[in-house]
């Protein structure tokens, strides 16, 4: 592939680890950005970011307009949704999603009426009119999420204001097959860099840094005469091709030198980073005032028949991107790029904010499944890691349910990013042994979270219900007092004689009563009314 | 004489290590038995007295005395394991008197049919049941933890022990099945 003869204008350091896979990249970013014809059924996922579900805020049968909120936030980690084209709400219900596991989950299904009519828009041209906080609340209810593929709200990361000095763009695009963020920059520049300046003056000013490929030289051209018509500063880091340098750790080694250690955050070192398509999805929230109702997505692939970047409405099945590039043999279906990406187990289900990629690959485009052979310790895994860490020691004790050991061994500092299972000689499916690990993990934790809670209810009801005992007793020796008191009140001297008399007068009586109900059907009836 | 130094020195020595053994003793006191709650941690927490005591913290004290680690079904061939590492004893295969390892299960009352006894309400181990004499009782879903005490003490059978569905959030990814076919090297 054609590589860029533009220097970086920042040194540039390097990270450990890292491969070089085929990139595939031409079969797609040859031609600007288009549109597929709208899909009538739109199929919207309401866990489609990462943290919690949406919450629908539309009835079925309801018209909505385009750009229309149809779910809100949870309010506490999760981000707002909205119609991605104006229509009909035919049903909120469980539809197969994009997911690993071909589970069903709840959504909204949306007929499109194909007019296309927006809600009502109050653009903002002068962004450096709002207030910081009044960016962060538009962000926030235009459902912006990062859309490089991890889908965390974004409201949240630019939560924190306090010693960040550097904004870096994540131009990186590391991944095999991906180009929609290569023509992002290409198609729409300008766009791109004014959402990066809507970030730099929430924290008041940013260093910008843009950090990208060098096998992006028209997105690198398209960069540098932007800047220029739009007097902008910011240094273009052009690192060299290898992945995964876009990930988010490894992007800012490459930048600024610096590790983000174990438990840490960019924020931490300074820095806050995101996506291109991020920025591109920010200008359009603050300046046209629309919330994120498509997204640019890379359909590529051998099996594909008209390969390209699209602007797809979130929520448009697989199945119609399928008829409309007229991609009738596609063995197999990934979305993401190959090396992160899953397999999609149902067509009926709709992009999310997060779909980046989708690739069609025919029967010898993509690794074949391959038996496994056994671990030769070669230690290429190791050399691979872009994390630094020890992917052999990490397998083995996946696969032995030694979850605390993987820990220990920082399993969670894995990004799951492959490296380690591409050049292992012996074809082991590493990264899903790690996956494996950490998802028990999680469950443990939720499943410890649970049973601690039980145990403290059933303290808390053992607790209950020996007050309850003791308040009975305190009671009835209360009472046995207040009767004392009053007997002895009332002048008799011998009331302890009199309180036995008493006692077996009721005895007598009681006995008399018995025997006349055990005489008697109905006493019996009356006893057991429920039998 | 140096007899006497010597008995004198180690007796003063005693009576110092004695007075910071003494003290370090009151000042550090530790409430409860810490084994029996490092076992109480162990344990699923279920209530359900499969293992024949009532209630997980009995069956932990029980465990610190000498009982059998493997009385737990609810928690499983993994709860024996994890209390084989924690107690330094040998994993052994859960006791199948005692019930087997099933799925997690949440209770269900058919609302519809419910009379309102409190049976179930007075049965329950974590409060997980809602209701009053004579109105409809329901299951607060995420509190119960599928010990199916509720069950028997129900005079007309409306409760149902249900599988929990999985859902995306409960998906777990599988360990990878390696089919390694070794031929026999001759």
């Amino acid at each position: 592939m054609e590589r860029s003869s533009y220097p970086s204008e920042i040194p540039i350091f390097e990270f450990p680890g890292g491969i070089h896979p085929q990139e595939n990249k031409q079969l797609s970013n040859r031609s600007p950005i288009a549109k597929l014809p709208l899909a009538k059924e739109l199929v919207i996922n309401l866990k489609g970011q990462a943290g919690n579900r949406s919450i629908p805020c539309v009835a079925v049968g309801e018209q909505v307009l385009k750009g229309q909120l149809i779910a809100k936030s949870d309010g506490i980690f999760s981000s707002y949704q909205h119609a991605p084209t104006s229509g009909k709400i035919i049903a909120i219900e469980k539809r197969p999603i994009a997911h690993t596991s071909g589970l069903e989950d709840l959504c909204i299904v949306l007929s499109a009426d194909g007019d296309e009519r927006w809600v009502e828009l109050s653009p903002a041209e002068d962004f450096t009119a709002l207030c910081r906080k009044q960016i962060l609340a538009r962000i926030f209810e235009s459902g912006i999420v990062g859309l490089g593929g991890a889908s965390f709200p974004s409201h949240i990361k630019l939560q924190r204001e306090d010693g960040i000095d550097t904004l870096i763009i994540n131009a990186a695009e590391c991944e095999p097959y991906i180009s929609c963020d290569d023509r992002l920059l290409q198609d729409n520049t300008d766009e791109v860099l004014k959402g990066a300046q809507i970030i730099s003056h929430l924290y008041k000013d940013l260093n910008i840094i843009v950090g990208i490929e060098d096998n992006k030289p028209s997105a690198i051209e398209a960069l540098k005469a932007a800047r220029t018509k739009l007097r902008m500063t910011f240094d273009i880091a052009v690192v060299p091709t290898k992945y995964p340098s876009g990930g988010e750790k490894q992007l800012i080694q490459l930048i600024a030198g610096k590790e983000v250690t174990h438990g840490k955050l960019p924020a931490d070192l300074g820095l806050v980073m995101h996506n291109v398509a991020t920025c591109f999805a920010i200008y359009e929230a603050i300046i046209q005032d629309k919330p994120i109702t498509d997204r640019v997505v890379t359909l590529t692939g051998k099996a594909c028949g008209k390969p390209g970047n699209y602007r797809i409405p979130i929520g448009t099945p697989i199945k119609h991107l399928l008829e409309s590039t007229q991609t009738l043999k596609s063995q197999k279906l990934i979305m993401g790029g190959p090396m992160m990406g899953f397999e999609i187990q149902s067509i009926n289900a709709g992009i999310v904010k997060a779909t980046n990629c989708i690739i069609m690959a025919d029967s010898n485009e993509l690794k074949p499944e391959q038996t496994s052979l056994p671990c030769i310790r070669c230690g290429e895994c190791m050399n691979a890691c872009p994390a630094s860490l020890l992917p052999q020691q990490l397998y083995w004790h996946a696969k032995a349910d030694e979850f605390d050991k993987t820990e220990e061994y920082n399993l969670f500092d894995c990004i799951e990013c492959g490296a380690c299972a591409y050049v292992c000689p012996s074809d082991i499916p590493l990264v899903q042994f790690y996956r494996y690990a950490k998802s028990n993990i999680r469950n443990n934790r939720v499943e410890k979270i649970k049973a601690d809670n039980a145990r403290e209810r059933h303290e808390a009801r053992l607790d209950r219900i020996e007050r309850v005992k003791l308040e009975k007793a305190e009671k009835h020796r209360k009472a046995a007092e207040a009767r004392r008191k009053a007997a002895e009140a009332s002048g008799q001297a011998d009331a302890k004689k009199a309180a036995v008399a008493a006692a077996l007068a009721r005895v007598q009586a009681k006995k008399e009563a018995n025997h006349e109900a055990s005489n008697s059907h109905q006493a019996d009836k009356t006893k057991e009314p429920k039998a | 004489m140096d007899l006497i130094t010597a008995i004198i020195v180690f007796a003063v020595l005693a009576l110092i290590f004695g007075a910071v053994l003494g003290f370090a003793a009151v000042k550090f006191k530790v409430e409860g038995d810490p084994i029996v709650d490092q076992i109480n941690d162990v344990l699923p927490q279920t209530q359900c007295g499969q293992c024949g005591y009532p209630g997980c913290k009995p069956y932990a004290e029980a465990i610190a005395n000498g009982d059998e680690i493997n009385k737990c079904p609810p928690g499983g061939e993994a709860g024996v394991k994890a209390l084989a590492d924690l107690l330094g004893r040998e994993a052994i295969p859960l006791d199948e008197e005692r019930g087997e390892e099933k799925p997690p299960r949440i209770a269900y009352i058919r609302e519809d049919e419910c009379i309102g006894c409190t049976k179930c309400i007075q049965a329950c181990p974590v409060d997980a049941i809602l209701g009053a004499p004579k109105l409809m009782h329901t299951v607060i879903v995420d509190e119960c933890t599928g010990c199916d005490l509720c069950v028997e003490p129900c005079p007309v059978d409306c409760i149902d022990m249900l599988e929990v569905p999985q859902t995306i959030s409960t998906w777990k990814w599988q360990q990878p099945e390696l089919d390694i076919n070794f031929k026999e090297v001759s």
